[in-house]
């Protein structure tokens, strides 16, 4: 086949497509609805951070609390919250630098024998490409174990991500942590596949998937290469991996 | 969004929706799913309308977005739609004649058919580079990856189709690959 049966090919396979049923005015408010729930969701936290402040501060200052008020301590950073306000721009494009650099002397230290590790920039919808308001990082480790080149795919999603992480997995190993934090791991046989999903204590999610062959294309099917459940969950509960 | 932000994105949407939905059908051979992953790629790239106002090349960003809303879906099976009616629908297609279906094209069936044999890396090239015609560099960019990476990802996959299209013309199984 020639390159310009290729492309005459290609032609002729979308010269019967069906009508178009995507309608514009669905998708932006689809999006519209998307950007107000995640604003909602920010606007939540931060006032429940207020809330928890003030809570601690008014009786401080006013002189209410138990005791006396030379001896009340400083009020306490505001409690952890339901959702995280995911940071600038910026500030996930310096996290994600922060995790590349971590990953690149953490992994070989923690997966012995693969060689050839390449840890990509973490990014969004695409590899170092973070956009406004983005609610995860994403990043993948190249790397060659037995011979067969593959990687993982790391990916970190705040309590707020829209794109919620399903906990439902009928017949999967859930492994519950020391932290009460849970482990839930899932096998495809089919995809020759492993996920590691840890869903945090914070409502923030780590997944991270291995595969027994080069999820970027090339086949070589071979489950010798993927990581192992304890290396998986390893990486998955890494505290330093955070948005 | 401003009112005139959100005009611009509906002249862009309206411009590209078409040829986004060829090129993800090139890709996944699946005209429902092509059109959820336009469009999944044209509400992300609202939601990011103002930074992607500020790229160099506005469409090539949307096939990047394409690729990778393409890459997700292939690789998180939780996030895959269950068919949700009882039984499949089973009705007659009216507009499906027999002989019209004998005439169509060799090219058409054979090279979409060997297309979706190929891992998906590979096809985005060949569809990048033979369908929508892009450069070794405009296609390194939307694949994230090097301008030899390209090159060598098309001869590959050009080689593979070869290999599968004989096959298929020969009467015998496709040579099947893990994708």
């Amino acid at each position: 086949m020639s390159e310009q049966e290729l492309r005459e090919g290609l032609r002729s396979a979308v010269e019967d497509e069906p009508p178009m049923r995507v309608d514009l005015d669905e998708i932006v408010s689809m999006a519209e609805r998307l950007v107000r729930r995640r604003r909602a969701l920010v606007a939540v936290g931060v006032g429940t951070a207020a809330v928890t402040l003030a809570a601690v501060t008014v009786p401080v200052v006013l002189g209410i609390a138990r005791g006396e008020p030379a001896e009340l301590t400083v009020a306490a950073p505001p409690a952890a919250t339901s959702t995280q306000p995911t940071g600038s721009v910026e500030q996930l494009t310096q996290r994600g630098k922060d995790m590349q650099s971590y990953l690149t002397t953490r992994f070989p230290a923690m997966v012995p024998g693969v060689t050839q590790i390449d840890v990509r920039p973490f990014g969004g919808e695409a590899e170092g490409q973070i956009f406004a308001g983005q609610k995860y990082l994403s990043g993948t480790v190249r790397y060659v174990m037995h011979g067969t080149k593959t990687g993982v795919i790391v990916e970190i999603h705040a309590a707020d991500d829209p794109a919620k992480v399903s906990k439902d997995c009928p017949g999967c190993d859930v492994r519950i942590q020391p932290d009460q934090s849970t482990v839930v791991l899932e096998t495809l046989q089919s995809a020759d596949m492993i996920i590691a999903k840890h869903f945090r204590r914070d409502g923030s999610v780590v997944t991270v998937n291995t595969y027994g062959h080069d999820p970027a294309g090339e086949p070589a099917p071979g489950s010798a290469a993927k990581l192992t459940l304890d290396q998986l969950v390893s990486l998955a509960t890494d505290p330093e991996l955070h948005l | 969004m401003r009112k005139s932000d959100e005009e611009r994105f509906r002249a862009f949407a309206g411009d590209q929706a078409k040829a986004l939905r060829r090129c993800a059908y090139l890709f996944c051979g699946d005209w429902h799913l092509a059109e959820d992953l336009t469009q999944t790629t044209l509400i992300k790239i609202y939601r990011a309308w103002p930074t992607v106002q500020k790229t160099d090349s506005m469409q090539n960003y949307a096939r990047k977005v394409l690729l990778n809303a393409w890459l997700d879906e292939k690789r998180r099976p939780w996030r895959r739609t269950e068919l949700r009616v009882a039984a499949p629908p089973d009705f007659a297609d009216a507009g499906a004649d027999p002989e019209l279906a004998q005439a169509r094209s060799w090219a058409k069936d054979m090279t979409h058919r060997a297309l979706l044999e190929l891992p998906p890396r590979q096809r985005a090239a060949l569809v990048l580079r033979y369908f929508d015609d892009l450069s070794v560099a405009e296609t390194a960019a939307v694949l994230g990856c090097s301008e030899g990476t390209v090159k060598s990802q098309t001869a590959r996959g050009l080689e593979t189709l070869r290999l599968v299209v004989d096959n298929l013309t020969a009467g015998r199984p496709a040579r099947r690959v893990v994708s």
